[in-house]
C-alpha cells in the first residue's frame, strides 16, 4: 500500500511549522508570506517584534518585519488562532512589500527561527486533514485559484461553498434509506411490524436514483469546459487562411502569415476568453497528403490538436474549387464547424452564406458566436446549473450509478436481499471516496500535489 | 482475616458458570491447560436467564461458529432443544438462521454433565469476591467469598449480570444477578480501583406462567420443523421429544393497563439508570414507543417436559406483580393464568470493552480476561462466542504460543469481537448480520470451513468432527468439479421440467449451473435433471454449491473489499504510541485513539467518530517514522521561495 509519494519522504510530520509566499509573481505592490503550526506564533512574534500575547488574532498591526540580522521591511502582521484559520493550526500572515528579496528575507527567517518550506498544497492539505474542507472543496479552492474565466469563478465558488457536497449527500441519502429498509426485512422479517417488501417499487425508486447520478456525471463535461477553459483548432488544407483567421481572432499577430502555402509548421496557441469561457484558440499546419519530412511532422501535430480539441474550425479556401483533404478528423470526436474563407477574393454573387473574410470585423464575430454557441450545446447545461468538475467525479458518480442499478436489477430478479444491499453499499463507497470520506492515499496525492506551493 | 491458600495451581480460572464460562472452561481445559471453574452456584451452570432458546438471526451464525471451533454450545442444543424452527427461509443463504427452544433445565444438566466429565478441569462453587493481584497489579488468582485464594497464571472473568446487581420488581429491589441469586458487589469497585471504566446496564426477563392455568385452546399453534435438523454440523438428531411453541397478542386492554400503572415501571420512575437493550424492549418500552399499536405478538414456550412453567416471551417487564397480572389476564386464552415467577429487571456493571485488546484481554490487569454479559453484551450466543474467544486467548498465554487472531472477515465471532473492543456502544450488544460487513462470505453454511482448521490447529477440534469436516470438504470439491462440467440439452422431458418450476424456459443448451442460479428455483425441483455424481452427494453439500454460484460475482467483489481492508491491517500501532506527538490531530481524534489504542491502521479506520483525515495524519507519521528507522530518507531540497509549482 503506497502510503504517500516521495514528495513526504523528508520531516513530513504535521506537528512542523511551515512557511511559504501565499501570493505569487514577485515582484509586486504587496506579498503574502504565510506562517501554519504549533510554532506560527512565536515565529510570527519574533518577525513581527511583538510579545506574542499582542498577537490578538484577526488584528491587522502594522510595523516592522525582522530576520535575525536585523530589520527587513516594514508591513502588516495578522495572527489567527487554532482553531479559527485556515488550516485550523494557528496561523500567522505577514503582509510585506512584494520584491523578491523582501519575500525571501522573512522565509528565511522563518526557517532560522523554525519554520521549514511548505510543499505543494500542504496548507490546504491541513486544512482538509483539520475537517475544514472536504475533497471536493479541496479541488474548488484550487479551481479558484487558477480561476481564469467568470465561468470558471463560478463553478469554483459554488463548490467551494459545498453545493457539489451537499448534491452528493443527497444522493447517498437515499442509498441508506434502502439499505435500512432491506435490512429490516433481513434482520427483523420475524418482528410483526416488519412487512415484505415491495421489490417493484423499491427497484423504482433505485432505477430514479441511478439515473440521477448519472446524469450527475454526465455534467462532469460541462465543468471541465468551464473550469478548465475549452480548445479550438483550426484545421484545414495548406493556405486555407487559418493563420488569417486566428490572428484576428486572438486580436494579435501571433501567427506568421504567408501567401505561401505551408507557412504555419508548429502548433501555435493563444488564450483568450469568449463569453463566461477560457478558451485556447490553436493554429495548425495546413493539412494535405504528400510531404516533406518537416511538413510531415507539423501536419501530424496538427492531427493530433485538433483530436484533442473540443471544437474544430474546418477552414476551405473559398477561393480554390476543390477541397484537396479528405475528413481526418474522427467521427465521434470534436465538434466541427466549417468555413470557407477568402470571401472578400470573391465576388458577391459567388459568396454562399458560409464563407466568411478574415478582414472583416463582422464575420470574425459571426466565426465567434458560432463557437459560443458550439461550446453552449457541448456543456449542455444551464449555466447556474451544479456541475461535476473533475473526471474523478465522474468517475466516481458512474462507479455508484452501475451499483446502484446493479441493486435494481438484484431486487427484480428476485435475488435475496443480502445481494442488493452489498450493490448499494458499494454504490455508497464510490460516492464516499468522491468526497473523501474514504480516502484513498493515490487519490489524495493526485489532489494535493496539484496546488502550487503556498497554498 | 487473610485467606486460606487452596493448595492447587491452575493455568485458567474461570469466574462463572454461564455461557461465556462454560465455553471458556471447556476450551481452556480441551487445549490442555489445568483449569478451574469457580461458579456461585453449581446448579446454575449452563442456565439460561431469560427465553429458553438459542440461536436467531445472527446469533445462528455465531452458534454454527462456535460449533465450527469445537465449542460445545451446539452439541447441548441438540440434547435438550424441544421446538426447531428455520427463521427467513425465505430469504437468501447468508441470513438462514436455526432457531431451538430447549427444555432449560435439560440444557443446563447436559452442558454441566459436560464439564463434570471434562479432564483438566475442576468446579468448585463459591462467589468470587475480589481478584488476587500481586504488587505489579498482575493477576495471581481469586478469592472467594468464603475465604479461599485459588491461585492461576490467568482468569476469565465472565461475571454476566452479577457486578454489584439489583433486581427490580416493580418497587421492590433486591441485590442479585438473578431472580434468588445473590450478586458479586466487591469485584467491580477493584476494577474501578484498578482504573477500568464500568457503566450500568440493565436487562429484564418475562414473567413465567403456569402451564395449567391457560387455555391453549385460544392460543395460535406455531409448529416446529417435522424433521429438524442438528444444530451441531455432526451432531446427533435431537434427542428429546418436540413439542408446539404458541403465540398470543396484547390487546389495547393490555396496553391500557400498562399505562395507567406506567408510573410505577422503575424503567420509567428512574429507579432503574442504566441503558437496556434496544433490540429487546420491555413491554413498557413498547406500549409506550409505539402507542398507534394496537397489539405485540407473545409467543408461550413451554420451559421443558419436567415443568408446567411456561415462559412467556414478548412480555419483559419490571412492573408491579399486581400489574403483571393484570396485563396477563387481558389476553385471549390468559384470563386464568396465574404467574409462578414474576418478571423483573436486573440492572448491573459491565465494563467498557473498548479498554479489551482483541483477545479480550485487559492489558490494564496483566493475565485477566473478560468475556460474555459483563462485556455489555445480550445474549447466551454472544456470551459464548466469547468465552471460546477468551479461553483461547488465556491458553495461549499459558502455553506461550501466539495469539489467535479473529479477522472481521473470517467470522461473526470476529465481527463481535471487533466491535466491542473498537467501538464499545453505550446499550447491549446483540448480533445482526448487518453488523458484517462481509455478510456474504460469513454464513451458516461454510462455518466450518472457514473455522474449523482453526479449531482444529488449535487443538479444540477432535477427530470425530475433524473427519467429518474432510469428508464434508472433499464432497464440495468434487461437487464443484461436477457442476463446472454438467450440462443440460433441452429435451422435451427437460424442458417440462424446467419449465414447471416456472422460472422459464431453455433456449438451447445450457450449463447446469447458470440454470441453477435463478433466484426463484429451487435446486430440488429439478433434482432429475441432476446428474448422478451430483446427486450422490449429501443435501447439504448440494445446498452449499448452489449458494456458492448464486453469489458468485458478489463474492468476488467482496474480495476485493476484504483485500483493501487487509491491507490497512498490515500497518501495525504500537500499543504505547503517543498520539499527542502527531500533528494535525485534533483534541478528539487523540481522545478517540487514546481510547481505543487500535492495533492496527484497519480497526483505527473503523472507529467511530474518526475521520480519513486524522486516519491519514495517523499514517503518514507510522510511514514516516518507518522510513527513518529503515535509513531510507532523502533531504529533499525544500522548494524554493517564490516558486510556483503547478
Amino acid at each position: 500500500m503506497r502510503l504517500f509519494s516521495e514528495a513526504h519522504s523528508d520531516s513530513g510530520l504535521q506537528n512542523d511549522t511551515i512557511v511559504a509566499p501565499a501570493t505569487a509573481d514577485q515582484p509586486a505592490g504587496v506579498a503574502i508570506v504565510r506562517l501554519s503550526g504549533p510554532g506560527a506564533l512565536a515565529i510570527g512574534a519574533r518577525i513581527a517584534a511583538r510579545p506574542i500575547a499582542r498577537l490578538t488574532h484577526a488584528l491587522l498591526q502594522f510595523g516592522g518585519l525582522h530576520g535575525p540580522s536585523g530589520r527587513l521591511d516594514q508591513g502588516y502582521a495578522v495572527a489567527f488562532h487554532a482553531p479559527r484559520s485556515f488550516t485550523g493550526e494557528d496561523v500567522v500572515e505577514l503582509h510585506c512589500h512584494g520584491s523578491p528579496a523582501v519575500v525571501r528575507g522573512i522565509c528565511d527567517a522563518a526557517e532560522a527561527w523554525g519554520a521549514r518550506p511548505a510543499r505543494a498544497g500542504e496548507f490546504t492539505r491541513r486544512a482538509w486533514l483539520a475537517g475544514k474542507l472536504d475533497l471536493l472543496q479541496a479541488e474548488a479552492l484550487l479551481d479558484l485559484v487558477s480561476a481564469r474565466s467568470e465561468a470558471g469563478r463560478k463553478q469554483a465558488l459554488a463548490h467551494l461553498d459545498g453545493r457539489a457536497s451537499d448534491a452528493l449527500a443527497a444522493l447517498r441519502r437515499p442509498l441508506i434509506d434502502a439499505i435500512a429498509d432491506l435490512e429490516a426485512r433481513l434482520d427483523f422479517a420475524n418482528e410483526d411490524d416488519v412487512d415484505d417488501l415491495d421489490r417493484d417499487h423499491a427497484c423504482d425508486g433505485l432505477r430514479r436514483l441511478a439515473d440521477q447520478m448519472t446524469t450527475l456525471a454526465a455534467t462532469a463535461r460541462a465543468g471541465q469546459l468551464r473550469v478548465g477553459g475549452a480548445r479550438i483548432a483550426l484545421y484545414g488544407a495548406p493556405n486555407a487562411g487559418k493563420s488569417t483567421l486566428f490572428n484576428a481572432l486572438v486580436g494579435a499577430d501571433r501567427a506568421l502569415v504567408h501567401h505561401q502555402p505551408g507557412t504555419t509548421r508548429d502548433v501555435v496557441e493563444a488564450e483568450g476568453l469568449l463569453g463566461d469561457l477560457r478558451v485556447t484558440w490553436v493554429d495548425t499546419a495546413g493539412v494535405r497528403t504528400a510531404a516533406g519530412d518537416v511538413e510531415a511532422a507539423g501536419i501530424a501535430r496538427a492531427h493530433a490538436a485538433a483530436a484533442a480539441s473540443d471544437v474544430v474550425l474546418w477552414l476551405v479556401d473559398g477561393a480554390v474549387a476543390h477541397d484537396p483533404i479528405d475528413a481526418l478528423i474522427p467521427p465521434d470526436g470534436p465538434m466541427v464547424l466549417r468555413f470557407s474563407t477568402k470571401a472578400d477574393l470573391l465576388g458577391d454573387a459567388r459568396r454562399p452564406s458560409t464563407t466568411i473574410s478574415a478582414f472583416r470585423d463582422a464575420d470574425v464575430q459571426a466565426v465567434r458566436q458560432a463557437v459560443a454557441a458550439a461550446l453552449a450545446t457541448l456543456d449542455g447545461c444551464r449555466a447556474d446549473a451544479l456541475v461535476l468538475t473533475r473526471g474523478r467525479q465522474a468517475a466516481g458518480l458512474r462507479l455508484a450509478a452501475v451499483a446502484t442499478a446493479r441493486g435494481c436489477e438484484a431486487l427484480r430478479s428476485g435475488a435475496p436481499l443480502e445481494l442488493p444491499v452489498a450493490d448499494l453499499r458499494d454504490a455508497i463507497d464510490a460516492i464516499d471516496e468522491v468526497t473523501g470520506r474514504i480516502a484513498p492515499d493515490d487519490v489524495l496525492e493526485a489532489i494535493f500535489s496539484r496546488f502550487c506551493v503556498g497554498k | 482475616m487473610s485467606p486460606w491458600h487452596h493448595p492447587g495451581a491452575w493455568d485458567v480460572l474461570v469466574v462463572g458458570g454461564g455461557h461465556a464460562g462454560c465455553e471458556a472452561a471447556l476450551a481452556a481445559s480441551r487445549c490442555g491447560s489445568r483449569t478451574l471453574l469457580v461458579t456461585q452456584s453449581v446448579d446454575r451452570i449452563g442456565w439460561m436467564s431469560c427465553n429458553p432458546a438459542i440461536g436467531g438471526v445472527g446469533k445462528s451464525h455465531l452458534v454454527a461458529e462456535i460449533d465450527a471451533l469445537g465449542g460445545e454450545m451446539a452439541r447441548v442444543t441438540d440434547r435438550a432443544g424441544v421446538h426447531y424452527k428455520w427463521l427467513n427461509r425465505s430469504r437468501g443463504p447468508a441470513v438462514h438462521a436455526l432457531r431451538v427452544q430447549c427444555d432449560k433445565l435439560a440444557y443446563a444438566t447436559a452442558m454441566r454433565m459436560v464439564l463434570e466429565n471434562q479432564p483438566s478441569l475442576d468446579i468448585k462453587q463459591g462467589t468470587v469476591a475480589q481478584l488476587w493481584l500481586d504488587d505489579t497489579g498482575a493477576v495471581r488468582g481469586v478469592i472467594s467469598g468464603h475465604g479461599v485464594a485459588y491461585s492461576a497464571r490467568t482468569v476469565v472473568l465472565t461475571a454476566g449480570t452479577f457486578l454489584a446487581a439489583v433486581c427490580h420488581t416493580g418497587e421492590a429491589q433486591e441485590a442479585g444477578g438473578r431472580a434468588g441469586e445473590g450478586a458479586a458487589n466487591d469485584l467491580g469497585q477493584q476494577l474501578r480501583d484498578a482504573g477500568v471504566r464500568t457503566r450500568r446496564h440493565k436487562t429484564g426477563t418475562c414473567p413465567r406462567l403456569d402451564h395449567r392455568t391457560i387455555d391453549w385452546a385460544q392460543l395460535t399453534v406455531d409448529p416446529g420443523e417435522k424433521d429438524p435438523t442438528p444444530l451441531a454440523r455432526h451432531g446427533a438428531r435431537p434427542a428429546l421429544a418436540q413439542m408446539d411453541c404458541h403465540a398470543a397478542s396484547t390487546t389495547p386492554e393490555t396496553h391500557a393497563v400498562i399505562r395507567a400503572a406506567i408510573h410505577r415501571s422503575p424503567l420509567f420512575s428512574g429507579q432503574i439508570g442504566g441503558a437496556g437493550p434496544r433490540y429487546c424492549p420491555s413491554i413498557e418500552d413498547k406500549v409506550m414507543r409505539y402507542p398507534q399499536r394496537e397489539s405485540h405478538v407473545l409467543y408461550l414456550e413451554r420451559e421443558g417436559w419436567q415443568t408446567q412453567e411456561v415462559y412467556l416471551s414478548g412480555l419483559s417487564t419490571s412492573l408491579p406483580p399486581d400489574v403483571q397480572l393484570a396485563a396477563v389476564r387481558t389476553v385471549a386464552g390468559l384470563e386464568q393464568a396465574e404467574i409462578v415467577r414474576f418478571g423483573y429487571a436486573v440492572e448491573y456493571d459491565t465494563i467498557d470493552p473498548t479498554q479489551l485488546d482483541s483477545s479480550l484481554a485487559l492489558p490494564a490487569v496483566p493475565g485477566l480476561y473478560l468475556a460474555g454479559q459483563v462485556n455489555g453484551t445480550s445474549g447466551y450466543e454472544e456470551a459464548a462466542a466469547q468465552g471460546i474467544v477468551a479461553g483461547l486467548a488465556a491458553v495461549a498465554l499459558v502455553q506461550g504460543r501466539s495469539q489467535p487472531v479473529w479477522p472481521r472477515s473470517e467470522s461473526y465471532i470476529g465481527v463481535l469481537v471487533d466491535d466491542l473492543v473498537t467501538r464499545g456502544g453505550d446499550e447491549p450488544y446483540r448480533m445482526f448480520t448487518s453488523r458484517a460487513e462481509h455478510r456474504l462470505r460469513l454464513r451458516t453454511g461454510n462455518a466450518d470451513l472457514r473455522l474449523t482448521p482453526t479449531g482444529r490447529a488449535l487443538g479444540l477440534v477432535g477427530d470425530r468432527q475433524m473427519a467429518i469436516f474432510e469428508a464434508h470438504r472433499s464432497h464440495l470439491d468434487v461437487g464443484r468439479r461436477a457442476m463446472a462440467e454438467a450440462r443440460l440439452t433441452p429435451t422435451e422431458a427437460t424442458l417440462g421440467h424446467v419449465e414447471a418450476t416456472g422460472t422459464g424456459t431453455l433456449r438451447g443448451p445450457v450449463r447446469l449451473a447458470d440454470l441453477l442460479k435463478r433466484p426463484d428455483l429451487s435446486w430440488r425441483d429439478v433434482r432429475m435433471l441432476l446428474p448422478d455424481n451430483i446427486l450422490a452427494l449429501p443435501e447439504r453439500v448440494i445446498d452449499e454449491l448452489v449458494t456458492e454460484l448464486r453469489y458468485a460475482g458478489y463474492v468476488d467483489r467482496e474480495k476485493l473489499r476484504v483485500a483493501r481492508a487487509q491491507r490497512a491491517e498490515t500497518v501495525t500501532l504500537a500499543a504505547d504510541m503517543d498520539y499527542r506527538a502527531i500533528g494535525g490531530l485534533s483534541a478528539e481524534a487523540i481522545e478517540l485513539l487514546e481510547r481505543v489504542r487500535p492495533k492496527d491502521l484497519g480497526q483505527a479506520g473503523r472507529i467511530p467518530g474518526l475521520t480519513a483525515g486524522a486516519l491519514e495524519a495517523v499514517a503518514i507519521h507510522i510511514e514516516v517514522r518507518r522510513r527513518r528507522a529503515a535509513g531510507s530518507l532523502t533531504p529533499k531540497n525544500p522548494a524554493s521561495h517564490g516558486d510556483q509549482q503547478a
